[in-house]
């Protein structure tokens, strides 16, 4: 029995036709390209289509990514669709089990549409019309990208030796006090204490003289 | 996350598809969509060039060619073929609505076609960076499929070379 390995990219290329007028003419390309998981569709609209857009510049078109099934919950994705070359007009997603045997038990199917469509989403029914459409299967699922998992809360791990110092007095850690003046590295360098005072600068008296703050 | 920000080491030649469709496959009007899995099978560095083997499942999607079909829509015509009330579609509650709306069932069955093709390739090594930190993938830059009387498919495919070495964030 062979390992399956899931390949890591997988590309589609559907072509949207319009579902009123001329059927030959390709209304319109999208591109799924998939990668490890994510996945990302692009939507190139026709010729007609974008002489459409420019002739009607006040309507609003979207494309609509739906489960090949009716009702509410069939909408997965959505994207407005603009004239504009500059801005592609893509959208994200995740997928889930990618399979490679869906040739015989069965691939996903979803439905692409170009729809003039109001604020509510695409419902399939009154109030959008449906410019351009295609109907494609794929061996996975297709799931919005800005649906998140819950997060695990992330803990900040404090330096380890602030956790083994208790909070006894005699171990606190007494910081120097040091003036917020511009030259204070210039202070620091420049007063230093000199060795004449042999005992009084042991490390045990003197308060923490790690130069945390040394020029060099 | 783009994938055109990907950058793409080397773009290899076009690749020209044709394929003939088997006999008991209808004949094709038009082409739904087109999907494509490269798989890298190995790969090893020689002293002046990268050779590849893998293989890639191109799977073809289209409708049949429906002549009935289409000698209705030529009709055209007389009052006999005008049913202005065929186009609209009587509601439970009583009112009529416009079913051309929604475009469903304009479409018709979907065939589907897989095809598997062997692919072995030598990439010169200038233009790789650094060999060491190259692990080949194959990604699809342009495919183009047209049917050829109805009977056999005919295109090209252009993939192009990218870097898979541990991407944690694949775009």
């Amino acid at each position: 029995m062979e390992v399956y390995k899931e390949p890591s990219y997988h590309y589609t290329k559907v072509l949207m036709f319009p579902t009123a007028g001329a059927k030959q003419e390709c209304s319109g390309t999208v591109e799924i390209e998939v990668m490890e998981g994510k996945g990302r569709l692009i939507y190139y609209p026709g010729e007609s289509l974008r002489n459409f857009l420019e002739a009607n510049p006040l309507t609003r078109l979207s494309l609509f990514i739906c489960k090949n099934e009716e009702g509410p919950d069939a909408q997965i994705g959505r994207v407005t669709i603009k004239n504009t070359s500059e801005d592609l007009c893509q959208w994200e997603f995740n997928t889930k089990s990618y399979n490679k045997r869906a040739a015989k038990e069965g691939l996903f199917f979803y439905r692409i549409l170009v729809a003039i469509a109001s604020e509510g989403g695409f419902s399939g029914k009154e109030g959008q019309k449906v410019l351009a459409l295609a109907r494609l299967g794929l061996p996975f699922e297709i799931r919005d990208a800005r649906v998140l998992g819950f997060k695990k809360e992330m803990k900040v791990e404090k330096n380890a030796c602030a956790k083994t110092q208790s909070r006894n007095p005699l171990f606190q850690k007494v910081e120097p006090f040091e003036p917020l003046i511009p030259n204070s590295i210039w202070w620091q360098i420049s007063v230093q204490p000199e060795e004449y005072d042999h005992g009084l600068w042991q490390a045990e008296y003197c308060p923490r003289r790690k130069p945390h703050k040394a020029a060099f | 996350m783009v994938i055109g920000e990907i950058q793409k080491n080397f773009i290899f030649p076009r690749i020209p598809l044709s394929f003939n469709l088997p006999d008991n496959y209808p004949n094709i009007d038009q082409i739904s969509n087109i999907s494509i899995v490269p798989q890298i099978e190995n790969f090893r560095f020689t002293r002046s060039e990268l050779e590849i083997k893998g293989s890639y499942e191109l799977a073809v999607s289209y409708f049949k060619a429906n002549k009935s079909l289409q000698s209705v829509s030529q009709e055209g015509g007389g009052i006999e073929g005008d049913d202005f009330f065929s186009q609209l579609s009587l509601q439970p509650d009583g009112l009529f609505t416009d079913c051309c709306d929604i475009g469903e069932h304009h479409l018709g069955e979907l065939y589907t076609l897989h095809f598997t093709r062997h692919f072995h390739t030598y990439v010169d090594l200038e233009f790789i960076d650094r060999p060491k930190s190259f692990r080949p993938g194959l990604v699809v830059e342009q495919i183009d499929i047209v049917p050829q009387e109805g009977r056999f498919l005919k295109g090209e495919l252009v993939f192009g070379l990218i870097n898979r070495y541990s991407r944690r964030s694949p775009w």
